[in-house]
């Protein structure tokens, strides 16, 4: 288990999400490819994808790679660009989460998302990951992304919240320069 | 390892590898490469295929739409080609049309190509592809003159030519 997650009960300044270490990552997609099968999105709907940021110039080039999927955010910016209060930062444990009988669809929450990660399908109301939580109520059943990552670069559990708000930060950047 | 082949030496083939130039290249034609300036050669391994098939696969599809051209930043910026742009590649026997992907990590003077591209996919409404012209078979690039394309021991065709690129639509 990565030292940077813990699975153990949850403090105050602790909250749950995604870790990713880019140079374990061999970009096979299987996150994706699992993501799709086990939660049965439409085929262009992707609640993570594997994405390629280069830096240098070539010959001396390098790649990469990144996993990305709702970050839950610490302070999620489409919480308060929700015109309809649909979107919820959950207080037990720190997930995202959209509710579908309040969304009208009007995509505030993609303009405000820093990730780019909500989804509209055929039913045109946002969808995204959800941590596959609560399926995983204690914790201990990872997300299908998780489960299936062969190499161990995507892990899932309590995290602090500062270095949450780092890891945010980073991939901001990492996007940014892309 | 038998780096030294004594089978192949027995039948008067030469019992270590050669190098020789390939029918197109930037060297062994350089009247040809003022028309076609780039080096095209395919891969077949690909994140999300195998071979030429599992294109009907939506889940697949979905992460690789369509065919893509690795080409370098400096050859596509050349060419007014953006990422995502559909984009035409012509060499000496057929020309291609797919989409153009802006790569970092390609030599400036070479374009890369998935091969195997024909298979459609109803679920995401999209066609097969033409074999010929106009389509995403790389195979139709390549020469077949039997003096130059083939190497005695191998059944494949040398898959390296000379290609030009060149911003297009996605219907023409």
């Amino acid at each position: 288990m990565n030292e940077n997650i813990q699975k153990d009960v949850r403090k105050m300044s602790q909250e749950y999400g995604f870790y990713f270490e880019p140079e374990k990552c061999i970009q096979c997609h299987a996150c994706q490819a699992a993501c799709k099968s086990w939660r049965l999105t439409e085929p262009e709907i992707d609640w993570r994808w594997v994405q390629t940021v280069w830096s240098g110039d070539y010959p001396d080039v390098s790649l990469a790679s990144l996993s990305i999927s709702c970050q839950h955010c610490v302070q999620p910016e489409c919480v308060d660009a929700c015109p309809e209060d649909a979107i919820e930062k959950r207080a037990e444990d720190g997930v995202v989460a959209v509710d579908p009988q309040r969304c009208i669809g009007c995509q505030a929450c993609l303009d405000a998302c820093p990730f780019n990660v909500p989804r509209f399908g055929a039913d045109d109301i946002m969808q995204k990951c959800d941590m596959c939580r609560p399926a995983a109520e204690d914790g201990s059943t990872p997300p299908a992304c998780v489960a299936t990552c062969p190499t161990g670069a995507l892990q899932c559990g309590l995290r602090d919240v500062d270095a949450k708000k780092d890891q945010e930060e980073c991939l901001r950047q990492q996007l940014a320069c892309k | 390892v038998a780096l030294y082949n004594t089978t192949f030496e027995a039948a008067g083939f030469s019992p270590l590898p050669q190098w020789r130039e390939p029918p197109e290249s930037l060297t062994a034609t350089p009247a040809l490469a003022k028309t076609y300036p780039l080096m095209l050669s395919d891969y077949h391994t690909s994140k999300v295929f195998t071979a030429g098939w599992q294109r009907n696969i939506p889940q697949l599809r979905a992460m690789q739409p369509d065919p893509v051209l690795h080409i370098h930043p400096k050859t596509a910026g050349e060419r007014g080609i953006q990422d995502g742009d559909w984009v035409e590649v012509e060499s000496p026997h057929g020309w291609l049309r797919v989409r153009a992907e802006i790569y970092p990590g390609i030599r400036p003077d070479t374009v890369m190509m998935l091969h195997g591209w024909w298979q459609g996919c109803q679920a995401m409404g999209k066609d097969d592809l033409p074999l010929l012209d106009g389509g995403a078979n790389v195979n139709l690039m390549y020469s077949v003159d039997p003096e130059k394309a083939f190497d005695p021991l191998v059944t494949a065709m040398c898959s390296q030519t000379l290609v030009q690129v060149r911003r297009c639509s996605e219907d023409n």
